[in-house]
């Protein structure tokens, strides 16, 4: 294989960059994602916070046995941010359902806790009532259920009942982990806000980008500028002269938006301090290794970046149209999608073992190493065992691709078989 | 051939169970202007691409200047495709330092020989137009300037005229004619015959995949050795049953013109147009055109492909380089 023309590469660059960081496309994009981030990492936070918006207050009426009427019920029920009010009512937990629920149709209440002579003894306590009841509400009522077994038996055990009261009506705390790593302590929610954040950032800029890459190889092929650039170029430096250029777009806009954030933090405003500090989550004071998260993040994007629009130029050269490239897209943004969810669910537990191994999986290591890097889980053997094999992956892919698309390119009419992919690139 | 810019020797293709060239054998000497000529599908594009190593044959061999094409040589072709190839949102003036510097030209050379030419085909004010804000013709003249920015040895021009208006065609052939004169080999293909004739020193004609013709124009006239005669004249034709002359009887307005071909002394005929008292318009004596000789070699056969569109579309199933 003769040598690729650096010169001519750096042609295609050139033009995919200047074209592309003109385009308006650029500009909705560099703004329009950042909001677009902001908000969904805020709006869950606020809509938890706020009082459940459109829903009306729970009033719940409290049905207890009889060993339990000593117990200040409504008094454990903490659920006036929730908009939940709690009386006592003359019911018998022991009648059954249906009379209680015929009785709850007749009264006031919305709802009826019952709890029945076994809850003290771990029974089941059950929430009848008229509509659904939502999470957060439904969370509140059972550490209620469990604060009542533990003031009956306490009172059981011969402490006053008051005492009892007033020491379960403790003000609520949280639970702030901090991890010791090589950086200090730092914040487990704040590194795992910065994970999630930063798998948003790879997986749209990997998805939105492969798609202007498919797009930007239909039009050469579809308007046959591909054949007055395959009488200049080979059809490897065209592709990846378009993969380079367009990498280079979106490396423009990630230091757009690094630069942005760190000039706003410099006025002590860091937009990841803002959405934190929203989402209830405080940062002040938790050193977070920057430089070694900013440096895993790059790396991986360069190489994932690379390994998926390869994938997604071959995908280009081998449809014919729009429709076509819609359903050719869809295993190659599988790549993409399927770590993109592990690392959600991951992030909780950035420990687990298939985490670990899925992230050692070449195309998946690009969002998932992210994960676990700056959550700092990542020992440095599997950082630098992935990086190998997401290297020779993404060399590998290239070179696949490239066989792909230069056969593909030129080709026009149905859509290639597998077997006829193959060959092309065997004998390529 | 000794000087041959561009030699083909029994190339073959085939894209599946069609086959787009059959054993040609094709050589275009330095400094001439050749025309690839037949009807739509009769394998020229794709004769065309396998010179330019866009696809490769399946049998025989391609050189150009001597040699199987390199990356050197492609900077040494200019080649003008038949479906247009140019960003339709992008600048002319930047589309046309990118094709150039494609061609090894410095970016700042680039520049400056693209406003050069701009200003040469009327097209300076629109350098920094997109390329969608130009009529088809004026993208045809920013193609071709594209297509001679870095000076080629070897000029490729897939169907040039098609699709243009007389003012532009006649810009194009001029041009093209001044890159002859300047010594560059000029190759290109047409449907057109009536284009090839006027512009070619040489012509090569393919029909149904195959070779029928090939050599200088005027050996090629020669070399059917007839003469025709033209005679449009207006009154009643049954003079020339009588005289027992069979030929191809057209009408033009007014007028009937008959063809006749090698029957008999031209001066007989019109000797016994004028007894029969017809009123003659137009009397002729002349080599036979390439399109009748064309329609002579290859036949029905030739045109029957017309419909079919380009071979080249059923895709490359064979390898490509």
């Amino acid at each position: 294989m003769s040598r690729l023309s650096l010169a001519r590469i750096g042609a295609i660059v050139r033009r995919e960059y200047a074209f592309r960081v003109k385009n308006k496309w650029f500009l909705i994009t560099t703004f329009g994602l950042p909001l677009l981030m902001v908000a969904l990492s805020i709006a869950p936070a606020w809509l938890a916070s706020r009082k459940p918006g459109g829903e009306s207050t729970l009033s719940v009426g409290v049905v207890a046995a009889a060993s339990l009427r000593d117990v200040d019920v409504p008094g454990l029920i903490v659920g006036d941010s929730l908009g939940i009010s709690a009386r006592m009512t003359d019911e018998d937990p022991s009648a059954g359902t249906d009379r209680l629920a015929a009785d709850l149709e007749a009264s006031e209440f919305d709802a009826f806790l019952v709890l029945g002579d076994t809850v003290a003894r771990g029974g089941e306590a059950v929430l009848l009532s008229r509509s659904a009841v939502s999470d957060v509400r439904r969370r509140a009522l059972r550490s209620a259920v469990r604060s009542v077994v533990t003031a009956s038996r306490l009172q059981d055990a011969g402490l006053p009942a008051d005492q009892v009261s007033r020491a379960l009506r403790a003000p609520t705390t949280g639970l702030s982990v901090e991890r010791i790593g090589q950086g200090g302590v730092a914040h487990q929610d704040v590194l795992a806000g910065i994970a999630i954040a930063l798998c948003f950032v790879l997986y749209m800029m990997f998805i939105i980008y492969g798609q202007v890459i498919v797009r930007g190889v239909l039009e050469e092929k579809t308007s046959d500028i591909v054949e007055v650039l395959i009488s200049s170029v080979r059809p490897s430096e065209l592709m990846l002269g378009k993969v380079v250029g367009i990498e280079a777009v979106s490396l423009t806009q990630i230091g757009i938006w690094a630069v942005t954030i760190g000039l706003l933090s410099l006025y002590g405003l860091s937009g990841a301090a803002v959405a934190f500090s929203e989402a209830g989550i405080d940062i002040g004071g938790f050193s977070v290794p920057i430089l070694k998260i900013g440096a895993a993040f790059l790396v991986f994007f360069v190489l994932g970046f690379t390994l998926y629009a390869s994938c997604f130029a071959a995908v280009g050269a081998l449809v014919g149209d729009d429709q076509q490239a819609q359903q050719m897209n869809f295993p190659v943004m599988l790549l993409i999608i399927v770590p993109f969810v592990l690392a959600f669910s991951g992030v909780n537990t950035p420990d687990a073992g298939w985490l670990a191994a899925a992230s050692l999986f070449p195309f998946f290591s690009p969002i998932l190493m992210v994960v676990r890097i700056t959550t700092g889980v990542a020992a440095a053997w599997e950082v630098v065992t992935s990086l190998v094999l997401v290297v020779l992956t993404t060399l590998g892919v290239v070179w696949i691709a490239g066989r792909i698309y230069r056969v593909g390119i030129l080709m026009k009419g149905k859509r290639p078989t597998l077997p006829e992919m193959i060959r092309w690139v065997r004998y390529g | 051939m000794q000087d041959a810019a561009i030699q083909l020797t029994g190339v073959s293709k085939t894209f599946g169970s069609t086959t787009a060239v059959r054993d040609l054998d094709l050589a275009v000497p330095k400094g001439s202007i050749y025309g690839l000529l037949g009807p739509n599908g009769a394998g020229k594009t794709t004769t065309i691409r396998m010179i330019l190593d866009i696809l490769g044959p399946d049998g025989g061999t391609v050189e150009v200047l001597g040699r199987r094409i390199d990356d050197e040589l492609r900077t040494r072709i200019g080649y003008l495709p038949e479906e247009r190839g140019l960003y339709q949102r992008m600048k002319v003036i930047d589309q046309l330092v990118f094709l150039a510097v494609l061609k090894g030209v410095p970016r700042a050379e680039a520049r400056r020989r693209a406003a050069a030419w701009l200003e040469r085909v009327d097209l300076a004010d629109r350098a920094e137009a997109q390329l969608e804000e130009l009529s088809k013709g004026m993208q045809q003249k920013v193609q071709f300037v594209g297509t001679i920015l870095h000076d080629p040895e070897i000029l490729i021009l897939d169907e040039p005229f098609s699709g243009l208006d007389p003012i532009n065609v006649d810009l194009l052939k001029r041009l093209v004619l001044e890159r002859h004169e300047e010594g560059t080999t000029i190759l290109f293909s047409t449907h057109m015959i009536e284009d090839a004739e006027q512009l070619c020193d040489r012509v090569c004609m393919i029909a149904g995949a195959r070779k029928v013709l090939d050599g200088r124009v005027s050996e090629v006239k020669a070399s059917t050795g007839r003469r025709d005669v033209i005679l449009r004249f207006e009154g009643d034709p049954s003079f020339l049953d009588d005289a027992g002359f069979r030929g191809e009887l057209e009408r033009h307005g007014e007028y009937l013109e008959a063809k006749l071909s090698d029957h008999a002394d031209p001066r007989d005929i019109l000797r016994r147009a004028i007894m029969a008292g017809v009123q003659v318009e137009l009397f002729e004596v002349r080599e036979p055109t390439l399109r009748e000789i064309f329609l002579e070699r290859a036949g029905s056969k030739g045109l029957e492909v017309e419909p079919g569109g380009s071979a080249a579309a059923a895709g490359p199933a064979g390898r490509v380089r």
